[in-house]
Parts: structure tokens; sequence; C-alpha cells
């Protein structure tokens, strides 16, 4: 029993535990169960998203597009504290939320197929209307894996197989990725050979239970419709490209055994039979039955998918990413929070808007794209949480270890099991297709003589009125003998009458054989029906002990896929703790490397400046050589040409040797000689000056390279630390710490651009307005909230049709090609072209009807300009230095102040700040 | 105790954008990164000259190859031409190609073709993908494969070229799972990409202005957080920018007057012009269009017709391509969708025929002046070197030196480069 209460706002759900007389228990708020289940590791802080963030972010999750710049004004500066809360539940008031939504649904569905029977108008209305209608997913879910189209109120969801042209193996594969999560894809041929949880039964079971359906073209009235018929299934048989074994399955869902199907003799299966423009309708639908089984609560992948999916949607990936990539190869980030999500969105009774509700409330919704603050301060938690998580792996790995094996085991006797029953059920099908000929031979014979019958009663009907004529005639002939005429006349009415005796004698004795012929093919009818009984006695036991087999793999699978998936989470979360750990150490060695850097490069500093130091003594000495040489070349001039010439040197030091030969000019030999020996001093010293200066300058040189070293040791030091945060920060991504930047879609950027360039509310106010004129509500119907929520739902379905027809160029230039998955992001030079040339977005950033361009041109106040300018583009308030940039650009372009303001409305919406979601 | 976690330095932002650049070749994202540290010329000429492409001539309909690689002279189905020497010794093919002949020696024709599908649709795709086409799988065709393999990443002209007959450009849906990053970009009748000149009410002064701004207000956002979607996304506006600089790359009218006149005045010999200034200006891969092949009447007149038009075209291509010595660098590929009946039905017509046909290759590693399989005297099947659309598009890859066994990451999904059940035919590379 469930019961369901909605208080203040949030639900709390009462569930009976085990049974009644136990006592009700509360069960928590699920945003803040997410929130206990999505702690960082170790102490790690996130930093909280700003108002204006949360709005930008609220705004395009939930309606598709961001606030007006008023709303955004008066959201930040409100003071309320629960604001953001009263933010979440305006805007899922609000009629943009339903048509977002339904646009969400859309491309998850469809994947921007091309519309073929079902066109987009009708298909989108639909959508809508289930959104309005908070229709639960499993119901939309269901309608769209049920319906054949036929009903026209059930003919949309049929576009999910139409559009796919019917075929059953791309209906496979989608169904498999979109409603369970998994592209089985490649165990279409054979055994994944990557993912050891897709096996090629699992593809074959899903495709058995599509594979009976296929498109019908009925003609209605000279109108052709097409439908998605239904005939009744049979097993499909499959072999491994690798393997070559042959195999063969009956419908199986995801993570179940083979459904229990009714047996049905051949031309039982039906209610109405096939036949040329008839839609058939088999007493069992296998697509009813996926439909039901996959949407009744009890199929975990179905609800893991869809819990993913919508968690996927507001916090840019999934706990399980890719989407459609769940195993355990790709686990998911946290298998205890996914489990819980799939129980309590289950629970909740699949109601979308609600669940969205709780995750839109979590404070890990709230988180800021920003990194964490006071990583340092967290290394010695880190190291306690990993002594603990390691002792607790060692656990986790070897019940992983012990699961895998018991699946192995498992996978291998059920594989048996399957092979023993392989024959036994090719026996049934024999049986089945004895049954059906001896059945037609017996028929047949049946209907030949109900045709003999008829033939000889015919003939026999004939025979009696000739018979009398033929003897009344004879009669007539011998009372009148003379008459020839007669006579002859009786003669052929008798032989007429002779002749169809034959004929009728002939065709009683083709009765009689014809009868006595249904004899032996009833026998070999009744002959046939032990054949089928003895073949079906025969299957059943050994497809029991499949199913049973079947079981146990299947439990133990789960078991398996559960701890690896626990262990891998494990790892993920040991290994993010280590980094979390290891980055003090990094930063620690980045900071040493910039210390070693200083006195290395005092050192080189120092050994410059002796370099430097010792040049004037080089100089010095140098200078010295000079006189000395100059000196010796006077002196032995003098010698020559006597003391005049000496005296006009001009040095000191020399004059001294010249007065002193002067004084004794007998000895100029001896002063020769001394001024070769002064030069030969001073040239010494000189060379002593040069072996020093140039051992200065080596020192200088050795000590260079240590510097460099130095510098590249900082150089990689920084690489290390940047490397180690940038991965942090995808893990952080990952486990949702911090705010993954998410693409705005093709859909979101349109209306996007719409909402910021004023296109979107000036033809919102038109349609009001007309409305108003054409319509106009009472003051009466004023006051009513449903009037008014119809009112606001009517004019956002009129704006919605007048713009939807830009929706396709964003699509085509921003969105992935049709039928591929929708999500990867990707940026090409043809978008920004289109950006920066196309006709359009030149268009609508253009001043007009008060837009955020020509708010700013008519603003004076250029500092006010500035804060229209950002508000309305970027959904918040301006820095000072953004402020003066604005201020400066607006002042230095007085004179075309439209163009300028135009080319700043262009800059910030081509940012990327715009571009993503954040 | 905070630490600075954004280093503004340049140094760092290039070590960064290396780091990121290697995690996306490690297809550690679903992301290339947007880098521009190649934005320094020299860099970008050194990884021009060692870059491999691929040209592929599209017979669009099916050429006959009895009328062009595979002639049949004087047989019942050999159709009424000759059959003419080359400049190989002992390589004869259809008269109908007397320029092509004389480029012979640069040319590899394989005569054993038999891919058994004769529809035009999924000829054309399994020729294209390698595929054959399967329900619920979607191949992409060999065009962005090349350009993910290939194409430098931090090139700004568009890697993967379709130049179409007609058609106003636009973006192709080619690429499947790699996704439109690696989707052809449409030259409509040879024409420039789309939005690649400024709007004329916008003066060169205000669009370096707002581009500046647009900067400008980047700086603040990518100080807080930069990831390789980012740098993708604010590259993608450069790569825009440099595209509208080298605009003249897709101006044909730039070439001599006389290769015009060499080339043939008329579209197909202008498309061929145009492919070889792409190639020679570095785009990896550029396929054209010649059209149309599906001579179900009269297949010999319209065999005239076209291939007279084509021949010297390809011809001039070929042997450009060679005088340049591109050929060491370029595979030439010339396919069909499929072969042509040797059987003659009632309206001189022949019609589809996918058991015994050929193609044209040239260039890279393949042999030069050579033939590969051999088809039997009148030309309705194999004899020898049978070869299909699978093993031929690994053989494509391997020319250009890629490891076509080899399989790219896509978001986590492994997926085979080529049809991982067959593989390159070694005699078709040296």
């Amino acid at each position: 029993m469930k019961t369901w209460v909605a208080l203040a706002g949030r639900i709390v759900v009462l569930v009976a535990l085990t049974g009644p007389g136990l006592a009700m228990a509360q069960e928590e708020a699920l945003h803040s169960l997410i929130d206990q289940h999505l702690t960082p590791v170790s102490a790690v802080d996130p930093q909280r998203c700003s108002d204006a963030e949360f709005l930008r972010r609220a705004s395009l999750d939930l309606v598709g597009m961001p606030p007006t710049a008023e709303e955004a004004r008066t959201f930040i500066a409100a003071a309320e504290p629960d604001k953001r809360e009263r933010l979440i539940d305006r805007l899922f008031a609000s009629s943009h939320y339903a048509r977002h939504l339904a646009t969400v649904l859309d491309v998850m569905l469809m994947e921007r197929r091309g519309n073929t029977h079902v066109s987009a108008d009708d298909w989108q209305a639909w959508l809508l209307k289930s959104v309005r209608e908070n229709k639960p997913w499993n119901v939309l879910a269901r309608e769209i894996l049920q319906t054949d189209g036929d009903n026209p109120a059930q003919r949309p969801p049929a576009r999910f197989a139409l559009d796919r042209a019917s075929d059953p193996n791309v209906l496979t594969r989608d169904i498999g990725r979109i409603f369970f999560g998994r592209d089985m894809q490649c165990a279409q041929c054979h055994d994944h050979p990557l993912v050891g949880d897709y096996l090629q039964s699992d593809y074959h079971g899903l495709l058995a239970f599509v594979s009976p359906s296929y498109a019908l073209v009925r003609n209605e009235n000279g109108a052709q419709k097409t439908l998605q018929a239904e005939k009744a299934g049979a097993d499909l048989m499959f072999e491994s490209v690798f393997e070559g074994v042959k195999r063969r399955t009956g419908a199986r869902m995801p993570d179940s055994v083979m459904i229990d199907e009714p047996f049905f003799l051949p031309g039982d299966e039906y209610q109405v039979i096939p036949a040329d423009n008839v839609k058939p309708v088999p007493k069992f639908s296998r697509r009813a039955k996926l439909a039901e089984l996959a949407t009744n609560g009890s199929n975990q992948a179905f609800n893991q998918n869809i819990v993913n999916r919508l968690w996927a949607h507001m916090f840019g990936r999934g706990l399980v990413h890719p989407v459609d990539m769940h195993h355990p190869d790709n686990p998911a980030t946290n298998p205890e929070l996914l489990q819980v999500l799939a129980q309590r969105f289950a629970s909740m009774n699949f109601d979308i808007r609600a669940f969205l509700r709780e995750l839109a409330l979590t404070s890990a919704y709230q988180r800021s794209f920003d990194l964490p603050a006071g990583l340092l301060a967290v290394s010695a938690q880190a190291a306690a949480e990993i002594a603990k998580l390691e002792k607790r792996r060692a656990a986790v790995e070897q019940a992983s270890q012990e699961s895998s094996d018991a699946y192995e085991t498992a996978l291998e006797a059920w594989k048996e099991a399957e092979a023993a029953l392989l024959p036994a059920a090719g026996e049934l099908d024999a049986a089945r297709n004895q049954y059906a000929e001896a059945k037609k031979k017996m028929d047949e014979a049946v209907t030949a003589v109900s045709e003999a019958k008829k033939q000889l009663q015919a003939k026999q009907s004939i025979t009696k009125p000739v018979g009398r004529a033929a003897a009344e005639l004879e009669q007539a002939a011998k009372a009148l003998p003379d008459d020839a005429q007669l006579a002859e006349a009786a003669q052929k009415v008798a032989a007429r009458s002779g002749a169809l005796a034959t004929e009728v004698e002939a065709l009683r004795k083709a009765f009689e054989e014809k009868t006595a012929a249904i004899g032996p093919s009833t026998a070999a009818f009744g002959g046939v029906m032990p054949t089928v009984g003895a073949a079906l006695s025969k299957a059943t036991p050994l497809n029991e002990a499949m199913i049973e087999a079947e079981q146990q793999m299947l439990a133990a699978r789960s078991q398996a896929t559960a701890d690896a998936e626990v262990l891998a989470a494990l790892d993920r979360r040991l290994e993010t703790t280590r980094r979390v750990a290891a980055v003090p150490q990094l930063h620690q060695a980045l900071v040493a490397a910039n210390g070693s850097v200083p006195p290395r490069e005092s050192e080189v500093a120092a050994a410059q400046k002796q370099l430097d130091d010792i040049a004037p003594l080089i100089a010095q000495s140098d200078a010295a050589v000079k006189i000395a040489t100059e000196g010796l070349t006077a002196t032995t001039n003098m010698a020559t040409a006597g003391t005049e010439g000496a005296i006009r040197l001009e040095v000191a030091s020399a004059a001294a040797f010249v007065s002193a030969a002067a004084a004794r000019p007998m000895v100029f030999e001896a002063v020769e000689q001394s001024a070769g020996e002064a030069l030969a001093s001073a040239q010494k010293s000189l060379a002593a000056a040069v072996a020093e200066r140039d051992r200065l300058a080596k020192a200088v040189e050795d000590a260079k390279p240590a510097l460099a070293a130095s510098k590249a040791d900082v150089a990689a030091k920084q690489s290390a630390f940047d490397t180690a945060v940038s991965e942090l920060t995808d893990r952080w991504t990952s486990d949702f710490t911090v705010a993954s930047l998410k693409p705005l879609t093709p859909e979101q950027l349109c209306w996007t651009v719409f909402r910021v360039t004023g296109v979107y509310d000036r033809y919102w106010q038109a349609e009001a307005a007309e409305l108003e004129k054409t319509t106009p509500l009472t003051d009466e119907q004023k006051k009513d909230p449903a009037q008014v929520v119809a009112r606001d739902a009517a004019i956002e379905q009129r704006t919605f049709d007048k713009l939807k027809g830009n929706v396709p160029t964003f699509v085509t230039y921003y969105g992935a090609a049709a039928g591929q998955p929708q999500g990867d992001f990707f940026a090409t030079a043809d978008q920004a072209l289109f950006a920066a040339n196309g006709g359009s977005v030149n268009e609508w950033v253009k001043p007009a009807g008060n837009n955020v361009t020509e708010r700013v041109v008519n603003q004076s106040d250029l500092r006010a300009a500035a804060d229209e300018l950002y508000l309305g583009v970027l959904t918040r308030l301006p820095s000072d230095d953004e402020i003066s940039q604005v201020v400066s650009y607006l002042t230095n372009r007085a004179p075309d102040k439209g163009a300028a303001a135009q080319e700043l409305v262009w800059g910030l919406l081509n940012s990327a700040e715009f571009r993503f979601n954040h | 105790m905070n630490i600075h976690y954004a280093c503004k330095s340049l140094e760092h932002r290039i070590a960064r954008r290396q780091f990121l650049g290697t995690m996306a070749a490690a297809g550690a994202g679903a992301m290339t990164g947007g880098l521009g540290v190649f934005s320094n010329r020299a860099i970008a000429e050194q990884l021009r000259s060692d870059q491999k492409r691929i040209v592929v001539f599209n017979m669009h309909g099916g050429l006959s190859q009895l009328e062009s690689w595979d002639p049949k002279p004087g047989t019942a189905t050999g159709g009424p031409f000759r059959a003419i020497g080359t400049s190989v010794p002992g390589i004869h093919i259809s008269e109908l190609l007397p320029q092509t002949a004389k480029q012979m020696h640069h040319l590899c024709l394989v005569r054993g073709v038999n891919t058994s599908e004769d529809d035009h649709g999924k000829g054309a795709y399994l020729m294209l993908t390698g595929r054959r086409q399967t329900p619920a799988s979607e191949y992409p065709q060999i065009g962005a494969v090349a350009t993910k393999a290939l194409a430098p990443a931090e090139s700004s002209l568009p890697g993967h070229i379709l130049i179409t007959p007609g058609g106003s450009g636009g973006r192709g849906n080619d690429a499947a799972y790699l996704g439109p990053k690696y989707s052809s970009i449409y030259l409509g009748n040879g024409n420039p990409p789309q939005n690649t000149t400024r709007p004329e009410s916008m003066t060169e002064a205000s669009d370096v202005a707002r581009q500046d701004f647009r900067r400008y207000v980047n700086e603040r956002f990518l100080n807080r957080r930069r990831t390789a979607v980012t740098d993708a996304f604010t590259y993608s506006f450069e790569q825009a920018h440099q595209l509208m600089q080298q605009r003249d790359v897709f101006d044909v009218t730039k070439e001599p007057e006389k290769d015009a006149e060499r080339y043939g005045k008329h579209d197909f010999g202008r498309h061929c012009l145009l492919a070889r200034r792409l190639l020679e200006k570095g785009v990896t891969f550029v396929q054209l269009s010649h059209s149309n092949y599906d001579t179900h009447n009269e297949n010999f007149n319209f065999h005239i017709e076209q291939l007279g038009e084509w021949d010297r075209s390809f011809a001039c291509f070929v042997e450009d391509m060679a005088a340049r010595g591109m050929l060491e660098s370029t595979l030439i590929i010339v396919l069909s969708e499929f072969g042509r009946t040797p059987n003659v039905n009632q309206y001189y017509g022949r019609d589809h025929w996918s058991r015994s046909w050929s193609i044209c290759l040239a260039g890279a590693r393949v042999p030069r002046g050579a033939v590969y399989g051999k088809t039997n005297a009148d030309g309705t099947a194999v004899e020898e070197g049978q070869v299909d659309h699978g093993e031929l598009f690994h053989t494509y890859l391997e020319a250009v030196g890629v490891d076509s066994t080899a399989t790219f990451d896509i978001d986590g999904r492994k997926m085979p480069i080529a049809d991982p059940a067959v593989s390159a035919v070694s005699a078709l590379l040296t």
C-alpha cells in the first residue's frame, strides 16, 4: 500500500515497510538523501554557485531559456533566504516548462529524426499535452511501446516505431538505448566483445519482442495509413559469428528470463487472422507484454535509465555516462545513488516534475563550476580516508571476484541447459509443422466431401424431373405409335435421362470415395496430436530447466554487476582521494622548485659580479703592458737616438728609466734590458688577470645550467601540478563535486538567442495583445487561476508556432546528424561563420522594440548601460573591469553608438559564457 | 591556504593546451581541443608537407568497366569500342580514355571488384563506407574517416570537402558516429563555403571590434574554468576567421588561365582544377562527382559523351599531381557504386552489374602502372584477384598510412576504423 501526502511543497512518502501492523516510516526527502550520497571525497568543500548563475542554470534547465533582464535584476536583488526554491516552483509553473520538457523528451526519443508518418505538430502536441498533464513516465513509455497508431488518440506515440521505418533491428537498438540505457548493437552478431555484460541473447531476446511487429499499409477509402501491426511471435534463431553455435530465444526483457508465453496450435494464434488490408490481432501480443513488463515498475534497467537521463539533463552528465552505455565496464559513478533514485522515482509514481524538482533542490545541483577552495588543507583527511577505503576495498574486491566467478559458472550452466533444450524445441517446431500439415489435409478432405456432395445433389435434382419426363414421354409415344416425332423425342429424353443417371452414379462414387478419404486424414491428424503432445511434454521440462538455469544466471549476473560497480566506484573514489592527497605534495614540489631558483640566480649573479669586478684589473694590466711596451720601444729608440727622444716620453714610470738612463748615458743597454724586464712583468700580470677572468667567466657559465635546470624543474613541476589539477577537475565533474559546463542544445540556443535579443518577448506581447483583442478574458475569468494558466499556454503556443521555423537552422548548424546520439558537443568553423556572417543573428541583435541593444543605446548613463547589457545577455551584473570596458567602448564610439551596442551584444552572445549553461 | 589554479602566463597556457591536445589525441574525450599553437606558420608548413590526402572521383550512376578500365573488344559483350595501348606496355584500356591512357604509368587498375550489390543507394553506401548497409548501423564515409585519421587538428581549412555539381553548400550528413566535426563541407558547384564573407552592412573595423570584445569577455570566464570543450568553442571562431582570410583557397579563378584551358572549360574541368588547388593548400579529403553513367539506354553514346568530358580533366589532374610531387602523399580513387552488365540490352544499354567490375587507383602506397585482378574473356566473372568494398576500404586507408585495423574511441565506444572481418589487399600496397 502506498499513500501519497504532499507537505509544504515537499513530497513525503509513507510506505508500509513489511506489512500492516508495523510502524509507518517517514522517508527522508529525496534531495537531502541525494546530498548525503554525494559527499565529496575528504573534506573538499565544493563552492556554491552565485544567485545569478543559479538563475540562469535553473531557467535553462527547466524552461529552456534564460530570464529577461528585469527578472534577473529582481532575483539577484531579492533578499529572501528561500528565493532559489521559490524560483524553482515559479519555473515549474511556467508554460515554458512543459514546452521545454516536451522538447527534451522529443530529442531523447526521436534524436531529431525526420517526420514520415506522424507530423511534427501532432507529435509535439502529444508530448506537450502529456507533460502538461504530468503524465507519469511509465505511462508515456507504455503508450509509445504499445500503440499501433490505429486509434487517432494514440497515433502520435506510434511515431517512435513508424518513423524508424518499423525496422525491428533499429527498434531493438533504440528501445535498448533509450528505454533501458543499453546499447546492445554489437551483441546483434555475437556476445559483446568488449562489454562482458551484453550477451547476444539479450539483444535477440529484446528483438523477439519487436520482430513480430511490422509496418502495415492499409487502404482507407483511397487514403493509405501505415500502422505498426503485429503478427504472432515465434522463437528467433541466431548464431554467433565467432562461435557458429546455433541458439534460439523467445522474448526476454533485459535482466529477465524468457517470458512465459501461452502455447497455441497453428491456426489458433489469432483473434483476427492476417489478411489483405487487415490489421491482424494475435491472441498474445509480445509488444503489449514488453510495454507492460518494462513499465510496471519492476524492471530495474528501465527505472535506472530514466532517472539517469533526467539526472544528466540537470547535471550535464549521467551517473552513468554516456547514458546509453550502462554496463560493468562503464559503471555508474555512484551505483548506490542510482539505485536509490530508481527506487524513489518508481515509488513517486514516475512523476517527472516532482523528480526534477527534487534534483533542483539538492545542494549538488547548486554547486559552482569553480574548483573547490582550500584544497591544500584537506590532505590530512585525505590520507586517513585512503587508509579506510583501502581496507574496505580488499573485502569488496574479493566479493566481486567471487560473484564474477559464480556468474561464469551459472552462465555455462545456462548455456548447457539451453543447448539441451534446443533439439526438443526443434522437435516441437517439427511437430507443430506436422500438425499444421495434417490439419490442412484433413480440412481439405472435409472440404472436398462437402464439395462432392454439393455437386451430387445438384445433379440429382436434375435427374429426377428428367427421369419423370422420360417415363411420361415413353408412355405418350406408346399411346401415339405413329407419331415419329414424338417417338424420337421420347428416345432423346430417355437417352438424356440414362446419361444423367450415369453421371449421378459417377458423382455418387466420387462422393463415397472422398467420404472414405476423410477417415485416413482424420486418423492422420489424430495421429499427429500425440506427437505434438509428446514434443510439448518433452520440451516443457527442458524449457523449465533452462528457465531455472537462466534465473540463476541472471541472479548471478546482477550480483556480479552490482559488485563490480561497487568496486569500480570505490576505486574511483580511492583514486580521487589519492589525487587530492597528492596535490599538496605537488604544490610543495612546485614551491620548492620555485624556491631553488633565486639562490641559483644569486649564484649566477655573484659569479657575474666577480667577473664584472675583474674588468678594471684587466684594463689596468692591459694598460701596464701597453706602457711597458712603449717604454721598451722608447728605450730602444733612445739607445739609438740619445736622451732627447726619451724626454718626450710622457709616462712617469718610463721617465724614471729614462732619467736613470740619462744620468748614466753609458748604461743605455742596461736600461733597455730593464725595460724589457718591466714589460715581461706587466705581461705576466696581464696573463694572470686574463686567466682569472676566464676562470670567473667559466664560473658564470658553470652556474647557468643549474639555473636553467631549476627553471626547467619549475616548468615541469608547474605542468605536473596543472595536469593533476586538470585531471582532478575531470574527476570532480564526473562525481558532481563541481558543476559541468553544459553546451546549450540547438533548441535552447535558438530560444535563448530569441529571449536575450528581445525577439521572443516581442512576439509574445503581440500574441497576447491579439488574443486580448479577439477573445478577451472577462474580469471574472482573470481571477480564475485555471483561465490564467490556459491563456498563458495559448499565448505560448502561438508564440512558439510563429518562431519555431527558426529552430531547424540551429539544428542544422549545432545538432548532430539525425538518428545519432545528440549529446556530444562539437564546435565547427561553420557555426562560427553562421554566427558572424549569417543574416539572421546580425538581424536579431539590431536595436529594435526596446531590446537589450536599444536599451543600451538609449541609456545615457554608460555604467547603467553596462548593467543592462550583461543582465540582458548573460543574466548577471558586470564586474568593475567589465563596466569600464563597456564605458570606454561606448565612449570611443559615441558617434555610432547603435553599431557599437550591437557589437557588444554580439560579443556577449558569442562568448563561451553564453554558449554553455554553467 | 589558497592556491592559484590558473596561471596566466603564456607558457603555461601553451603547456595546458598541449596537455589538452594530448588528452584529445588519446581519445580521453569526445572533443579535440582548439588550441591555436600551430598558428606558427613554420609548424603548419611542416605538417602540411607530411600530410597525406585522398581524392575521390565518384562516377555517379555506375561507370561501365567495359567502356573504361577493362575493355573486351571483339567479344560478344565487348561493345563497339577498341582497346588502346597506354604508357605502360601491355596494359590496354578503352579508346574512350586516350588522355588517361598516357598517364597509365601513374595508375593502378583493380579489375577484380565484386561487391554483389546492384542497388544504387546500397552500392554507393558500401563503396564509400566499406561496409554493407545493415539495419540499425550507420558508418562514416571514407572522407570523414580520412579526415579524422589524417587532418591536422589545427587546420583552419575544412578537412572533408565535397564538390557537388550544384546546390548552395552546407554540411553533409556522412560522418555517422564520428560526429559533425568530420562531416563534409559542400562546395555547391565549386563555390566557397557558406557565410565566408562579412555582411555588407558591417565594416571591417566593426567586425574586428566585436571579435576583440568577444575575446575579452571569454577571458574572465575561461580563467575560472577552461576545458577541451571551451577551447574547441573559442577556437572555432579563430578557425572561422582564418577560413575567411583564406577564402581565396576556394577561388579557382586564382589558378592560371592556361590551366583552366587545359582542364576544360566546363564544370567538371573547373572542379578538377579546384580539387588540385584545395589539395595543394592542405585540404585532406576532396570528393568530386561526375554524372551520369546510369546508362540503361544508349550506353555507348552516353559513355562517348561522358568520358569525352571526363578523360581530359582527369588526365590533367593526374599529370599535375605527379609533376608537383604530390602523388607520393595523395591517393586518387576513381569509383562508382557498381559497374555495368556485360550483356547489352535491347536499348543498347547496359544495366547494373556488381559481380565483376573495376576501379582505378593512383598515388600514395599504391603501385604505379599496374593492374591487379582479372576477369574472364567476356567479363562476366572475376578470375583472379577478387576484391570487395571492405578490402578496398582497408586498402585506401593503409595506402595513406592509416592502420586500418585500429579503432576509434568515440566517447568510450570502441569503433573499428574499417570492417574487422576483412583486411587490406597487400598486393595493392607497395
